[in-house]
């Protein structure tokens, strides 16, 4: 597995653009900031603006329990909350792309 | 943080429609096309084959240098320069692979972040992949698939240890050998190979202090090839000291090679290592396909481990007969 580090504070665009750049198979999103319920979905969006939409987005970071469903349903496959073993998230991605 | 490569993978698309589309300018189509060429899928020959025809427009700049040089920083700042001169920049950047894991986090696109969203940048990481030298395989497919897309300079960022100065120096059109005062003695700079390969010299971290040291040795030593005298360029990245200078030496190198013919001549050098090297993949193929697995070869490896035969003579035997001749 191949991981790009694109480092702290990019805006939506700025994903969008480094994954095209990158044709990764997934996103996988951080934010504390509270800024979830935005930038999320604006990430969804703008992946299929760009005719990328077969790219799988991941969440993790300081999500409120009751976000989750409806961040699944603006489209962000799944949502890692704080504790999460590194060997679940792990096993998510090795197996993500299957039966896709 | 976006991941590749997971065990499972996408849906490739045709590789026709996705050359036309990178012709036309499509970074989706770019970014799929290096992938598949980097994954060495059955289709990579057919693109290849299919980009070669639109490039040699793109001017190739190697960046090489010890791990923790600047040399990200240094292309991030020259990145903006040449854009604000005009020019359309790809990128390709090279970082190791674990030799434990087999996977890499690529991290030089972090000091490359200032460029983003701009539409005539390109940015592209690449794990070397247990290929010896610090460069990718691909990493060259990859550059031609960046000619393609339009871009007037590509600047390739190797791994920075091993043989990669050499072998980034006989495929690119000028490289850039990136040092920093307080690394080292005298004694550095002249390590065999780090002398002779650069067309342009960075004497990074100029802040640091002590560079005149550095300078005045590399004055010192370096000697003039085919009548380019190379330049010793002083920056500070972070700061983007110098970074003007750096973009004026390029074009000026680059104007050298046009004027005196010399542009054509790296041409050929590098297409005669590109043929052979792909004869040689094909022959390591035909050779694994044919015998190395079968019982023949269990038999011979036998032999030569009780010294009934030597690996030489093994070797040939598991050659095409076309080819058994060469020893």
């Amino acid at each position: 597995m191949e991981v790009i580090y694109t480092g702290l504070r990019q805006t939506p665009e700025d994903i969008v653009e480094a994954a095209i750049q990158e044709d990764v198979d997934a996103i996988g999103l951080s934010c504390l900031s509270g800024a979830h319920m935005t930038l999320f979905p604006e990430v969804v969006k703008l992946l299929k603006k760009r005719k990328s939409g077969d790219i799988l987005v991941a969440g993790g970071g300081i999500i409120p329990e009751e976000d989750i469903p409806k961040l699944k349903k603006a489209g962000i496959k799944v949502v890692f909350g704080p504790g999460t073993p590194l060997r679940e998230i792990v096993a998510f991605f090795e197996t993500a792309g299957e039966g896709a | 943080m976006p991941a590749r490569k997971g065990t499972a993978a996408r849906p490739r698309d045709p590789v026709p429609g996705l050359v036309d589309s990178l012709l036309k300018g499509d970074k989706r189509a770019a970014g799929k096309l290096i992938s598949l060429i980097e994954d060495d899928e059955p289709e990579a020959t057919e693109a290849v084959a299919r980009i070669h025809p639109h490039t040699g427009r793109a001017h190739v700049v190697g960046f090489t240098g010890p791990p923790g040089v600047g040399k990200s920083s240094l292309i991030n700042r020259l990145v903006r320069t040449l854009r604000g001169r005009e020019r359309k920049v790809g990128v390709v950047a090279v970082d190791p692979t674990s030799p434990y894991t087999g996977g890499a986090v690529l991290g030089d696109r972090i000091r490359m972040a200032d460029t983003g969203v701009d539409p005539g940048v390109f940015i592209r990481s690449m794990a070397t992949r247990g290929h010896a030298g610090g460069l990718a395989l691909a990493t060259f497919d990859a550059v031609r698939v960046l000619d393609a897309l339009g871009m007037d300079l590509v600047l390739v960022e190797t791994v920075g240890a091993g043989q990669s100065e050499v072998e980034i120096a006989t495929r690119a059109h000028s490289t850039v050998v990136v040092e920093m005062p307080m690394t080292g003695d005298a004694v550095q700079t002249m390590k065999a190979g780090i002398l002779e390969i650069g067309d342009v010299y960075v004497v990074n971290k100029v802040d640091l202090g002590n560079a005149d040291v550095l300078v005045a040795n590399l004055k010192f030593q370096l000697e003039a090839r085919d009548g380019w005298t190379p330049p010793i360029i002083r920056t500070a990245a972070i700061e983007g000291r110098g970074i003007d200078e750096l973009a004026d030496a390029l074009m000026r190198h680059a104007a050298f090679l046009d004027e005196t013919g010399l542009r054509k001549k790296r041409e050929i050098a590098r297409a005669r290592l590109e043929i052979l090297e792909n004869a040689q993949r094909l022959l390591a193929r035909e050779v694994e396909a044919g015998s190395a697995s079968g019982r023949d070869f269990e038999r011979m490896a036998e032999d030569v481990a009780s010294r009934r035969l030597d690996p030489n003579a093994a070797a040939r035997k598991l050659l095409p007969t076309s080819s058994r001749k060469s020893s």
